[in-house]
């Protein structure tokens, strides 16, 4: 019977160690993407994906590059597990950054048949796992798992240590650059080991930021520790840059700290979400800057009917100007202390001369630009004209020509200093006063399109249509929300592009017959898209970009593999 | 970011339309050989397109020069015709709301034509435009000839897909005028005009490029 026990448990955890290779991951590990090969191939299957054209071009192209006369027809035929999920993950220590992938091996000979024959001559094969070891990364792998780090050496560390590492006995008579080639492939050879054996290192798994951002039905994931200073790390390593202006990478500059996203690709629409965590000191700052929501009066001039995309933003321009001075002092304050003093000087000074609640009066922060249409618009152009005897003449032409229709409201509640503006634009001839609204001279030559200009309901508006100008300043304009009420009232800002209705406003006689081919396909399959970003939910910012498909496909990943084929064709 | 996706939106769409543009190519002979030159490129037609592109840095990989540049570009090639023996009186226009740019020159004979095609050009095609004139005037047969050696069609050939929607709408014009009248020429496309003095041929680029048409004529005066 404890035979039979130990049996299971060994079997036990030997599948429990296959299976989750996640724990593999660790803690300090800096940022880490995992690929969810199990939902993707619910989505296509295997034999689907090793059917489409561009599949077969990537084998032919692994085949023709091999040496070994390779036949891969499958993506099988790598040996990888493509049932499971596959992992890459960036660790940075003092000295060596790694970006490391872990995926799991189905079949190890057919792995082993894609590495080069002048590579694989380097490969040690130890009890339990095969290591090739090469200039700058290292490749682990065993009957079911495959660790792959490719490192590279931090040039401030090991110029700080020169004297240190060359001072040691058998380091003398050797040149720095094989004394520090020998020292990263030693210490990346023990962390390849610490993380294929499982050396006692604390797990990804026991970070709660981390396993709180991981979603089931997501086809890919991507955590990050803390994204400012990812950024600055990655900064900092730009050869001298830090050294240069006297940054410390520690300060974050970026306002967020960790970040999450993850990708779906649901039946009838692929989404990619995503969530930054605010940082303590911009907390405050974000809070006050995303509080307000968009003037109610904006609604009154948006119909879904008469939208081909648009962009919104809502913010609070009094409170940014309040804030942001301060916190850039602070910011940079820390980042170059040499400048402290100099740069408080400098944020007070602004904020002593700009007056917060008057430009925040003048521009409130709500902001709507609506692209309308696309109409035919004629417009005159320079050509010539020959007499009897070929003696040339220059006349004016017109013709057709494709024209953008669109709205933008900016939230204003200065009316009366915008009509002040606008009537010395009139004495300078820029701009006409027309009935109740204005219209901006804008020379034919520049823009193909009128535009027209009024300020109402504390919204100052400018239009290229002149029925639109009409219909505002006359109480006439019908509004239709639909969706779109809620989604700009919640959140920050919006960018929505209606696909169905923009591809068919596209005039074919523009475009190339690829181009039209392109066209076709998306009208066929594309309804519309989306990218939103919420107002500050907790210590969070939340976003998301959603493209609607036709639901012609079983799911969205086959439309956009299909696109490929038809793009690859 | 935002205002950049604001921008992005914008001109992005404005570019939607196609590019059209017209060169005319004028010269006037006198009986000796010597006469005026003007050559205009007109873009008119296409410059809502110019003008969205020139608000952009580059497009299609090239980078868009901006109207310092282009002036720069055309005052520099103006000083080299001027330096050129047998030329004068070079002038030029631009006119950056229309796109409408032109130079002009007076020359004592075509060779100093040629020779100004010949500076612009390799030293390989120097070589062909030696042997291969552009423009030629031959005084006892009261002939003169218009053409050109490159091979256009194999050009074209090496030139990008998406660049070369760029000629479907372009024309190229030659007018030649002359104080004898024109007995025939031997380009069938080509128009003489009502007193007989001036010969007009207006071809597609699309045409010269696939090599169904040319501006290459042959036009005999009365002796």
């Amino acid at each position: 019977m404890k035979k039979i026990l130990l049996i299971a448990a060994i079997f036990t955890s030997f599948v429990s160690l296959a299976q989750n290779i996640e724990s593999k991951i660790p803690n300090s590990a800096e940022a880490v993407v995992s690929i969810n090969a199990d939902r993707l191939v619910e989505l296509v299957s295997i034999s689907e994906f090793n059917n489409y054209n561009f599949s077969k071009q990537i084998f032919k192209e692994v085949n023709r590059k091999s040496d070994d006369g390779l036949t891969i027809t499958s993506i099988k035929d790598f040996g990888f597990n493509v049932n499971s999920k596959a992992f890459y993950f960036y660790k940075k220590t003092d000295s060596i950054s790694y970006h490391s992938v872990l995926v799991k091996l189905t079949d190890k000979n057919k792995f082993e048949n894609l590495i080069p024959k002048r590579s694989k001559e380097k490969i040690v094969s130890e009890v339990t796992m095969n290591i090739l070891a090469e200039n700058g990364s290292i490749l682990i792998w065993n009957d079911n798992l495959l660790f792959f780090s490719g490192y590279q050496k931090d040039a401030n560390y090991f110029s700080e240590n020169e004297d240190r590492f060359m001072a040691v006995t058998e380091n003398e008579n050797k040149s720095y650059y094989s004394v520090k080639k020998k020292i990263t492939a030693k210490w990346a050879k023990k962390y390849a080991f610490d993380i294929f054996k499982g050396n006692g290192k604390k797990s990804i798994l026991s970070n709660k930021n981390y396993t709180a951002s991981k979603s089931k039905n997501a086809a890919a994931s991507v955590w990050v520790r803390n994204y400012g200073q990812l950024i600055n790390s990655a900064m900092s390593n730009m050869a001298g840059m830090s050294s240069l202006v006297g940054l410390q990478a520690k300060s974050n500059l970026y306002g967020f700290e960790s970040v999450t996203a993850n990708l779906y690709f649901e039946e009838k629409a692929a989404r990619l979400t995503t969530k930054m965590e605010v940082s303590t000191e911009w907390q405050k700052v974000f809070k006050q800057f995303y509080k307000s929501k968009m003037d109610k009066n904006f609604y009154t001039y948006f119909n879904q009917n008469d939208v081909l995309a648009y962009f919104s933003l809502s913010m609070d321009m009094q409170a940014m100007l309040e804030e942001y001075p301060a916190l850039v002092s602070s910011m940079y304050g820390a980042m170059m202390p040499n400048f402290k003093e100099e740069m408080e000087l400098g944020t007070d000074f602004l904020s002593l001369i700009i007056d917060e609640e008057a430009i925040g009066e003048l521009i409130t922060g709500d902001m709507l630009f609506v692209l309308n249409d696309f109409t035919e618009k004629e417009m005159t152009y320079k050509s010539y004209k020959y007499d009897d005897n070929y003696k040339k003449k220059e006349v004016t032409k017109t013709k057709k020509e494709v024209a953008p229709d669109f709205t933008i409201m900016i939230g204003s509640k200065k009316g009366k200093l915008l009509n002040k503006a606008a009537n010395l634009g009139i004495k300078h001839k820029l701009i006409e006063n027309e009935e109740g609204y204005y219209k901006v001279n804008i020379p034919q030559s520049k823009m193909p399109f009128d535009l027209y200009a009024v300020v109402k309901n504390n919204i100052l508006f400018f239009t290229t249509s002149k029925e639109k100008i009409s219909n505002i300043v006359n109480n006439r304009f019908v509004n239709d929300l639909g969706k779109h009420q809620k989604m700009i009232k919640n959140n920050s800002s919006i960018f929505y592009v209606n696909a169905e209705k923009m591809i068919s406003k596209v005039p074919a006689s523009e475009l190339s017959r690829k181009e039209q081919g392109y066209v076709n396909y998306a009208k066929d399959n594309l309804k519309d898209a989306y990218f939103k970003a919420s107002k500050m939910k907790g210590n969070n910012i939340y976003s998301e970009i959603k493209i609607n498909t036709s639901g012609a496909q079983e799911n969205s990943l086959k439309t956009i593999f299909d696109f490929l084929e038809f793009v690859s064709n | 970011m935002q205002k950049k996706r604001f921008y992005l939106l914008f001109f992005g769409l404005l570019i939607l339309c196609t590019s059209c543009f017209e060169i005319v190519e004028e010269v006037s002979f006198n009986k000796d050989g010597s006469g005026h030159i003007t050559l205009t490129v007109n873009l008119s037609k296409s410059r809502t397109k110019i003008n969205s592109i020139m608000l952009l840095d580059s497009v299609n990989n090239y980078k868009v020069p901006s109207k310092i540049t282009i002036n720069n570009k055309i005052a520099s090639i103006v000083q080299e015709i001027k330096k050129t023996k047998g030329i004068s009186n070079v002038k030029n226009s631009s006119n950056f709301n229309e796109y409408i740019f032109t130079i002009s020159c007076d020359f004592t004979n075509v060779e100093a034509l040629n020779t100004v095609i010949s500076n612009f050009s390799s030293k390989k095609d120097a070589a062909l435009i030696k042997q291969q004139q552009h423009f030629s005037f031959n005084k006892s047969d009261n002939i003169f000839a218009r053409n050109y050696h490159y091979n256009l069609s194999k050009e074209f050939g090496k030139t990008k897909m998406e660049d070369r929607k760029v000629f479907e709408t372009a024309s190229l014009t030659t007018i030649y005028r002359f104080e004898t009248p024109i007995i025939s020429s031997k380009n069938i496309e080509a128009k003489i005009s009502g007193n007989k003095k001036a010969i007009m041929l207006r071809v597609n680029a699309q045409d010269i490029i696939k090599n169904k048409k040319s501006i290459k004529n042959q036009i005999q005066l009365q002796k």
